[in-house]
């Protein structure tokens, strides 16, 4: 088992990778895989497309290691997942300006396109007044159980903006989630028993 | 959740925004059933396994990652030939690469340092604290490059003129301000197109477009600026010594009876090259402003069929570019990659590839989308990074390497922006005063309000700001009858509103954070006059059959 910090070892990993080092890249893949994937599902909501997606990030990531110069490498890769999930939906939907499932105007085509047994239809209402950039905070934080601090290093954006964000967002889903919740009860309990 | 995390989380939020307390009960229940309603993603070390077999699959067929080193020796393939002699371009493109000094950092075992302390003759302050503070920047003491505020009045609206050769960089010279109309610069006037109809987007500034009173409304964070100096940034272009290195060559030649000798302290400005080829590419080198550009060989792209469509307008519609002609942004990005790629051009000071889709935005309000003209090419932008932090247009439009993909042949045409990067800086005083600023935001900054001079219905549109982020900011600064390029730093406040019932084209408004620019903005900030309702304005009409739409710049 490697004792390194996970930041020094991810470097060094990077570094081997962008000399060539298909096995060093192998290992990078297995550190950030289980991530970047939920990542990509929370935006997909469909498995198989976010599998396909998931496959291209890491293979756009070797193509393009010579573009890394430093930094976060998490925050890079997870960039390469915004974007690629970005331009599959665009790709998909005529070009129209959607970044992720929640976008999707109609409720219909939401439904259509999701794994079936998720039943998010109606959190969709409440998804759908929030930004993008506010959803995938409130995703990160409390889907992906990131840290404030690591979302802002993901987002590269400050922590105060990030936490501000995250009270606006849930200010904004407070207005709008009672509603929901209360629809949502019975299937909130059937997906507790599956979760349990 | 457990209720330590929750608590911790509120606690953490509290700390930011203490109204959220008030809320507390609420908010409590609407994380956990966020955090309740997390969607299984169904991930197991089965479907990691058979994800990892594609990726290493592809990674072993050869998806290599691309080198790094930057070097022009692409010119020196064979493939390309000097037009008209071939022998002669192979000695000056030799000469190119290694004597301009301007291109010396390419070799590695240039020393720019040096090259930019003993060749850069337009340097007027050579107070040099510290020759160095990166690869390519030489830091000046501060003020050194002189008033900034001056270069207001000089500089070229938002035109990008790194992407200008330098005949056209002469002819966007600053007008005078009768010329700019009415008060009205042309760095605002939305520039209308006509769907449906070639030519790239030329227009006729006559034909107005529709403007809109607007009304901007600050609507992000209060931010605290606690920057009280920062760096001014002047590109380095030109240089007399690399322009008579390359003469030294031509001056003995005689072409039919010319005898080159015969001139007087001649100047190299510019070498254009272009593969002799199918599908071949011209490569212009502009000694004036060290910049490289590269675009088709047109010869070399003729669609003969095309060319034979005369007023056949069924035989033109076969090559206009439609929606699903457009690839993906990733597509595109892998082509430029690709061109990057294949010529080792060095993206060291670049950020991440991003798509001009700026046409999408006029497409996606065209109500006969057939008949809108898509832009046969379409540009993947590779900002320019300054200190880490991207440089925009003042426009907010991400500013730098530019590589051009012809849609109709699906292959990458050329690229502009392509230059050394060779900086001298110099700290300025910034103003830290953050209401100041975002007052200046809400005024539109450089750009003031948009107004709707032809249909004024009274209408105001409210425009509102989101929490602004810095960036660099290109600017022009008009001196000594010359363009200086200097990069600001600035910052930039998205337009978050978007409007239905009209175009609106800008996507941010930029406000620079030098305290002398702040002063010369606010002076200049005074209301955009109103047009005279009792005076005929000169416009000429378009033709009654065309509808005209507004396009962004």
């Amino acid at each position: 088992m490697n004792t390194k910090p996970e930041t020094e070892l991810v470097n060094e990993l990077v570094k081997a990778s962008q000399d060539g080092a298909n096995d060093a890249f192998a290992q990078l893949y297995d550190i950030y895989i289980k991530k970047i994937y939920n990542f990509i599902y929370y935006k997909t909501l469909n498995s198989t497309v976010a599998e396909d997606i998931c496959s291209q990030v890491f293979v756009k990531a070797w193509q393009r290691l010579s573009q890394f110069k430093g930094g976060s490498f998490s925050a890079w890769l997870y960039a390469i997942a915004r974007n690629s999930v970005s331009d599959y939906y665009r790709h998909e939907n005529q070009h129209l300006n959607i970044d992720d499932c929640w976008d999707l105007s109609d409720k219909d085509d939401f439904l259509a396109r999701i794994d079936q047994g998720l039943n998010l239809d109606k959190i969709k209402e409440a998804m759908k007044v929030l930004k993008n950039e506010e959803r995938e905070i409130l995703m990160m934080r409390f889907w992906l159980d990131l840290p404030f601090k690591e979302i802002a290093e993901q987002l590269e954006k400050k922590e105060g903006a990030v936490k501000m964000a995250c009270g606006r967002a849930l200010k904004n889903l407070k207005h709008n989630m009672p509603l929901v919740v209360f629809m949502l009860l019975p299937e909130l309990i059937n997906i507790c028993k599956k979760m349990n | 959740m457990q209720e330590n995390e929750l608590k911790n989380i509120l606690e953490e939020l509290y700390k930011l925004d203490s109204s959220l307390r008030e809320f507390e009960g609420p908010l409590r229940e609407v994380i956990s059933q966020m955090s309740n309603l997390r969607p299984d993603t169904q991930f197991t070390p089965a479907l990691a396994a058979k994800i990892k077999e594609q990726v290493m699959n592809k990674v072993k067929e050869g998806a290599v990652p691309s080198t790094t080193a930057f070097s022009f020796n692409f010119i020196n393939k064979q493939k390309y030939v000097y037009l008209g002699s071939a022998f002669v371009v192979v000695l000056l493109l030799m000469l190119v690469v290694y004597k301009l000094p301007a291109f010396k950092q390419l070799k590695p075992d240039a020393n720019l340092n040096l090259d930019i302390a003993s060749t850069n003759n337009q340097s007027k302050s050579t107070d040099t604290i510290n020759s160095d503070e990166g690869d390519g920047v030489v830091k000046l003491a501060a003020n050194a490059f002189g008033s900034l505020a001056a270069q207001i009045q000089g500089e070229m609206a938002a035109a990008d003129t790194r992407n200008m050769t330098s005949l056209e960089k002469q002819s966007a010279m600053p007008v005078s301000s009768e010329s700019a109309g009415a008060g009205v610069s042309d760095s605002f006037v939305i520039h209308p197109v006509v769907p449906g109809f070639g030519g790239g987007g030329m227009i006729d500034y006559k034909m107005i477009a529709p403007w809109y009173q607007v009304k901007y409304v600050y609507t992000g964070d209060q931010l605290s600026l606690g920057e009280k100096q920062g760096a001014v940034y002047k590109r380095l272009v030109g240089d007399l010594n690399s322009s008579s290195s390359l003469l030294s060559l031509v001056k003995n030649l005689k072409f039919d009876g010319l005898d080159m000798s015969t001139f007087n302290n001649l100047k190299a400005t510019n070498l254009s090259l272009a593969e002799d080829k199918d599908k071949g590419l011209a490569i212009n080198f502009d000694f004036l402003n060290d910049n490289i550009y590269i675009s088709e060989n047109w010869q070399k792209w003729r669609i003969p069929e095309r060319d034979a469509c005369g007023s056949n307008n069924a035989c033109w519609e076969k090559f206009r570019v439609k929606e699903s002609d457009v690839p993906s942004d990733s597509d595109l990005i892998a082509m430029s990659d690709k061109f990057i790629g294949d010529h080792n051009i060095n993206l060291n000071h670049y950020g991440p590839a991003q798509v001009d889709n700026n046409w999408r935005q006029a497409y996606e309000l065209a109500p006969e989308k057939n008949n809108y003209y898509i832009p046969e090419y379409i540009s993947v932008i590779y900002p320019l990074m300054m200190n880490g932090e991207a440089v925009l247009d003042q426009s907010g439009n991400p500013y730098g390497l530019r590589v051009n993909i012809n849609l109709l042949q699906q292959m990458v045409a050329g690229l502009n922006g392509l230059a050394p990067y060779r900086y001298q800086s110099s700290d300025y005083t910034l103003e830290t005063d953050f209401s100041r600023i975002f007052k200046i935001a809400e005024g539109g900054s450089r750009n003031g309000m948009y107004y709707d001079g032809i249909n004024n219905n009274g209408e105001v549109q409210e425009i509102e700001l989101g929490t602004p982020s810095r960036a660099y900011v290109q600017y022009w600064r008009y001196s000594n009858n010359d363009n200086e390029e200097l990069l600001i730093p600035a910052l930039v406040f998205p337009v978050l509103t978007n409007s239905n019932q009209a175009f609106y084209g800008q996507r941010s408004i930029v406000v620079p954070l030098v305290k002398e620019l702040l002063d010369e903005l606010e002076a200049n900030q005074s209301p955009i006059p109103m047009p005279l309702s009792d005076v005929e304005v000169p416009v000429e009409s378009p033709p009654a059959d065309l509808e005209v739409m507004p396009m962004i710049r």
